[in-house]
This record gives structure tokens, C-alpha cells and sequence, in this order.
């Protein structure tokens, strides 16, 4: 079996995840394979739409801005030492996230739904969307889902 | 199980979904623990082929979370116990005759031809992502004009600043690019040597570097796998790496 779980060899600095989790299966799987010429018509669900949503980002203005905002409350001790409106922007740091990453999420939620059985999902998408030091706050919520 | 020779008729409501295709001769011994999408996965053999199905209901629409995962997860089982041509997600035929009349029948000798090829190797999938803030960091040190906009627009409320702030982001976009052209040559370059064949994926996203498949046969594996360890050492603290696989060829199979 491949299904290695998760799990750090070596110097541990790659990340192995297991090819189970929904965001990674659906990068890897979508339009690839066999194509036969003499399906059965079933209806498929939703996978135009993932894909479409796959490349949602585009150079835009709105790409622009969030690169400046991004750029702007990077913390770099020029002037000695962080200043306060600084660390205010920090805090706002999470709602931006949500932002850009909301409609791609929401869209994944639409399609396969989001109370669906196991956890694979939500990890991945943890894993992903989020910065490393969000890591540790989104925990707890987590875990309400689970109990 | 090859329900080869006499394929049954199938009821009307339904019908067959193909997974892969196998070499007949493959041990496949492992299938009944893979969790499908329908009614128990079997194999249907023909001559030197099989071909990997599931009965399923033609009505129920395909593509929620648990089919999409199913597909995966049967594939890589399978290909971890020996070559398989993936077929693309939600392939169905009409019954199990039909598997073998205009699948396997008809494809016959591309499908030897192609499992030969792929026997040994597997895909493995890398996928780079900036941590934002320290590659940023490095756009600010490194691009005058950046370090000198940014001074001026992030005291500043937004409205008063609108232009500058565009400005600002597309030279800091456009630097990330140049950045993301160095280290996913970097990242190919590193692994490539590994690999029978590479393929990269369009990504998009301020974070994300690069995203690549390799084809790697079983005995450069552990030469493959340390190589991207020590990649993702090196680039430690301004780009995480993960490595998913082994898995089946996915981004290996020809267009015909």
C-alpha cells in the first residue's frame, strides 16, 4: 500500500503528506487519464467549475493591492523597531486571507460539501491556505468540529 | 476476481466505471480494501489486459468529495503493486462488455505498448510555496524603487495613495516572478537528474513557486527523494516544499 501517512524522513524539512487529501487528489487527478471515446453519459459534478477555479488568481489590480498590502505590513525593523500601526495590520492579517482564499474554498464547500465524513479536507486546506503561524489559532476550531 | 470470459448482462441501471488498466498478469490481490465508489471493485481481464471497474449507478451523479478521493485512492493502490493506466476521472462504460469490445479490445496494442513503458516508475508530485513574508522581505532589500514606495504608502491611508500602492504591488508581483523563474529552475534542475520525465503545472497565487510532476522508476526513488529533502533544507525558511507520492502516472499518459 502507498498510503504512507503523513510523516518527516530525513532532515524532516519536506513535507510528506498522504495523496488523500482533497486538494491535492483534485490537483493531481483532474483532466488526466485515458480519455475513451464510448462513455456512458453520467453527469459529472462540479469539475468545470474546480477547474476554472483552480486559476482564479489572475494579474490584476486586485492582485496588485494585495501584493502592496502584503509588502506594507511586513514587519523589518527599519527604523529601529516596529511601529504601532504596524502591528495593527498585523492583526487584520487573518480577514485578508479569508478574503482571497474565501471564494475558492466556498466553491469546494458548494461542490462536495463540507460536513462530508473525515478530516482529510480540512487539514489540507489548513495546511495550504494558511500562513505557518496561523497554524496553531485555527486549531481549536478545528477540534470543535471533530468533538 | 476476472469475470473475464463471460461477461454477464448488465441490469439497465447499471453501469461500468473504469478505474485503469493493469497488466492481467499483475497481482492484483489487494483491491478488496480499496474503498470504491460503488459496489465492489473486480477486475476484467482480456487476453494480456484487465481493465480495474466498479458497478455503479449511471443515475447518481459523479464527482462529490468521497468519488473523487475513491478514484484516487484505488489507483495509487494499484500502482503501488504494479503498473497502471489511470483513466481520466469519471469514465464509464455501458456494461462489461462494453469494457472489453471498445476498451481493451481496440486499444490493445497501445495499452502493451504503454504499460511496458511505465513499468517500474510512479509519480511523484512536488509543490513549492513562498512563505510570503521573508521572500517579500527580500524584494524590499533588494528593489530600491520597492523599499522607497513602500515608505511612502503604508502610513498613508489607501485612498491617498491609490496609485502608488498599484504601483507598488505590480514591481513587487513582478519581482515574485522573477524570483519564482530562479528557484523552480533551481527546484527542476535539483530533481530533474531523477527522473525519466518532468512536467510542469501552471500555478497561480502570490504564494505559490512551482508546482512539477516526475516520473521515477523504483530504482532512482531513493535518489529522488533525498534530493528533494535536501532541496527543501536549502530553501528553508523562504519556501516550503512537499512531496506527494508514489502515485499513479497521471500527468504520464499520453494524449492520443
Amino acid at each position: 500500500m502507498t498510503v504512507a501517512s503523513s510523516q518527516r524522513r530525513g532532515g524532516g524539512y519536506l513535507e510528506r503528506p498522504a495523496p488523500s487529501g482533497l486538494a491535492d487528489v483534485i490537483e493531481v487527478i483532474l483532466d488526466k487519464g485515458l480519455v475513451i471515446d464510448a462513455y456512458v453519459r453520467v453527469s459529472l459534478v462540479g469539475i468545470e467549475l474546480i477547474t476554472i477555479d483552480a486559476r482564479i488568481v489572475i494579474a490584476s489590480v486586485d492582485t496588485y493591492l494585495r501584493f502592496a498590502e502584503a509588502t506594507n505590513r511586513l514587519d523589518l525593523y527599519e527604523k529601529g523597531g516596529k511601529d504601532l500601526p504596524e502591528m495593527a495590520e498585523g492583526v487584520m492579517e487573518g480577514g485578508a486571507k479569508g478574503k482571497t482564499s474565501g471564494a475558492l474554498t466556498g466553491a469546494k464547500e458548494a461542490i462536495f460539501g463540507s460536513g462530508d465524513d473525515d478530516d482529510d479536507e480540512d487539514e489540507d486546506e489548513e495546511r495550504e491556505r494558511r500562513p505557518r503561524k496561523k497554524a496553531a489559532s485555527s486549531r481549536p476550531r478545528r477540534r470543535e468540529r471533530e468533538s | 476476481m476476472a469475470a473475464a470470459d463471460a461477461p454477464t448482462e448488465a441490469p439497465v441501471h447499471e453501469a461500468c466505471y473504469v478505474y485503469g488498466v493493469v497488466a492481467a498478469a499483475t497481482a492484483v490481490d489487494d483491491l478488496s480494501s480499496s474503498d470504491g465508489m460503488g459496489n465492489g471493485i473486480s477486475l476484467i481481464a482480456d487476453g494480456s489486459l484487465a481493465a480495474v471497474v466498479e458497478s455503479i449507478d449511471p443515475d447518481r451523479p459523479l464527482g462529490v468529495r468521497r468519488d473523487v478521493l475513491a478514484h484516487s485512492a484505488v489507483l495509487n493502490d494499484l500502482a503501488a503493486q504494479g503498473p497502471v493506466l489511470p483513466m481520466r476521472f469519471g469514465s464509464v462504460l455501458a456494461d462489461e462488455t462494453a469494457v472489453v469490445t471498445e476498451l481493451l479490445r481496440p486499444h490493445r496494442e497501445r495499452f502493451v505498448t504503454m504499460l511496458d513503458e511505465i513499468a517500474g516508475m510512479s509519480q511523484f508530485t512536488v509543490r513549492a510555496r513562498y512563505v510570503l513574508d521573508a521572500v517579500l522581505a527580500e524584494v524590499v532589500a533588494q528593489e530600491p524603487e520597492v523599499a522607497e514606495l513602500r515608505r511612502r504608502t503604508r502610513d498613508l491611508p489607501e485612498d491617498a495613495t491609490h496609485y502608488d500602492r498599484i504601483r507598488l504591488g505590480e514591481l513587487v508581483a513582478k519581482a515574485v516572478d522573477g524570483k519564482r523563474e530562479v528557484d523552480g529552475q533551481r527546484i527542476l534542475e535539483k530533481l530533474a537528474p531523477y527522473a525519466a520525465d518532468h512536467a510542469v503545472r501552471d500555478v497561480s497565487g502570490m504564494e505559490e513557486l512551482i508546482q512539477a510532476s516526475f516520473a521515477v522508476h523504483e530504482k532512482r526513488r531513493q535518489k529522488f527523494e533525498a534530493a528533494a529533502e535536501d532541496l527543501a533544507e536549502e530553501m528553508e525558511g523562504r519556501v516550503r516544499m512537499s512531496l506527494v507520492g508514489p502515485m499513479a502516472l497521471y500527468d504520464f499518459i499520453p494524449e492520443e
